[in-house]
């Protein structure tokens, strides 16, 4: 059986996505042998910058509802209480809080945060990997970005203080917020 | 797919040509005859969804099959107004799963896994599929042992049939297996040339796949789709559905020497 699209090189493209997607998954996601075991991280993207979020921190990913504008123009990354799955958040858009400025992706994913009535919306949260301890360059002071736990020059992520995030949000947004564990590191 | 029910694909990378009218008056029928059901709707526009006047869940229908949590899938299913035919519906955030998993390996094979974990619960799934290529088609595709393409008998139509005859060759090879496939002819109006000749076209080319039924342009569809039943319990569509109730007994025949030759 052969395609109306003759390009060698377009059918090559095609034929590497599609065995790719049907890769038996079991195999596919498994993340190479490492030395030590590390801790668990969602992987994501908001406004193109990659972020990990330790795993314990977050409820599974649903689909973004629609988001409304922001209520406050000194805040924009606080888009105030939406409902999804039946539950009522107060959202913060992830990408306009770590990287203000940098054009926006169309948010799909809603991030619930554990212990919290808060969620995160993002572009993208498809991946939970491990992230050793020894690979994270870990902020050793305070900064500006608060939110910022470290980096992982490896894989070119920086990893979310969740429990300095929260700070931002009970500080900025002027929102009460529930109590969570300290974000382990 | 040894738990899996069966499970038939209806799918074209072109729109418009009777995908969802298709999956839901096969999906209908079988219902009828007390085939337990299940209708997947893969696609991001929901029109199967919108059809049966169905709306997907907290964890999006459909979609919670590419989500962390896959157990969350199996409560979006949700019964329709036909007795036996139940419904996974879909939601818009479905165009999203390409920009979110499409580099993630093994993402085409979510809907197979989930479906093997269904047990004895349906004897028959009919996925409807978007227009374009995709992990949502690209699941359907990996997940039944049959592919419908309906296929409105016009020129335009032929060139999408040409797409699909490729990806199924491409997908075949990826996964070490064919799914037989079955052309169906749709929309079909004699009173114009075009639409002869696109028939005929049709017989020529592919006859090794095309269906002997042929689906008549029928607007009373149109009316049953408003109500949102399928087309053989809408009494002004008795045209079509007698045309559908023919495909579906060749399919399930085609099925039978299948299973009888220990293929799908």
């Amino acid at each position: 059986m052969s395609g109306p699209s003759a390009n060698p090189r377009h059918e090559t493209v095609l034929s590497d996505y599609l065995e790719a997607l049907l890769a038996p998954e079991s195999t596919a996601q498994q993340e190479p042998a490492e030395a030590e075991p590390g801790s668990r991280y969602r992987l994501c993207s908001a406004s193109g910058v990659a972020l990990a979020l330790p795993e314990d921190a977050v409820e599974p990913a649903r689909p973004c509802p629609s988001l409304p504008p922001a209520p406050r123009a000194d805040t924009p990354w606080y888009l105030g209480q939406v409902e999804c799955s039946g539950r009522s958040f107060e959202v913060a858009h992830l990408g306009r809080l770590v990287a203000p400025g940098l054009s926006e992706q169309p948010a799909t994913v809603l991030l619930p945060l554990r212990k919290s009535d808060w969620a995160l919306v993002c572009d993208e949260a498809s991946q939970v990997v491990s992230l050793r301890e020894r690979d994270v360059r870990w902020r050793k002071t305070p900064g500006s970005r608060s939110w910022l736990a470290g980096t992982v020059s490896a894989r070119r992520v920086a990893v979310i203080d969740v429990g300095g995030m929260l700070d931002i949000f009970r500080s900025e947004a002027n929102v009460p917020v529930v109590a969570i564990e300290e974000n382990e590191k | 797919m040894n738990n899996a029910p069966h499970t038939w694909a209806v799918a074209n990378q072109k729109g418009g040509v009777g995908k969802t009218t298709t999956a839901v008056a096969l999906g209908g029928l079988l219902a009828r005859q007390g085939e337990r059901t299940l209708l997947v709707d893969m696609d991001p526009h929901a029109s199967m969804s919108a059809y049966l006047q169905q709306e997907a869940g907290p964890a999006g229908g459909s979609w919670a099959l590419f989500a962390e949590d896959r157990q969350v899938w199996q409560a979006e299913i949700c019964q329709t107004a036909i007795e036996h035919l139940e419904l996974l519906p879909a939601v818009s955030a479905l165009a999203t799963v390409d920009r979110q998993f499409g580099s993630v390996p093994g993402m085409g094979r979510r809907l197979a896994d989930a479906l093997q974990s269904l047990g004895g619960r349906y004897q028959r799934v009919i996925v409807d599929c978007p227009p374009t290529l995709g992990v949502p088609m690209v699941n359907a595709l990996a997940a039944c042992e049959r592919v419908v393409s309906p296929t409105q008998t016009e020129f335009m139509a032929l060139r999408g049939l040409q797409h699909m005859q490729a990806t199924l060759a491409k997908i075949s090879h990826s996964l070490g297996g064919i799914a037989a496939w079955h052309v169906v002819a749709t929309l079909y109006d004699p009173r114009t040339h075009a639409s002869t000749v696109c028939l005929q076209t049709l017989r020529e080319q592919y006859a090794e796949y095309l269906a002997n039924s042929v689906i008549p342009m029928d607007t009373q569809l149109r009316e049953a789709s408003y109500a949102g039943v399928p087309p053989h319990a809408w009494p002004g569509a008795r045209r079509a559905a007698r045309a559908y109730d023919h495909l579906l007994d060749e399919l399930l025949v085609a099925e039978a020497q299948s299973q009888a030759e220990g293929k799908a």
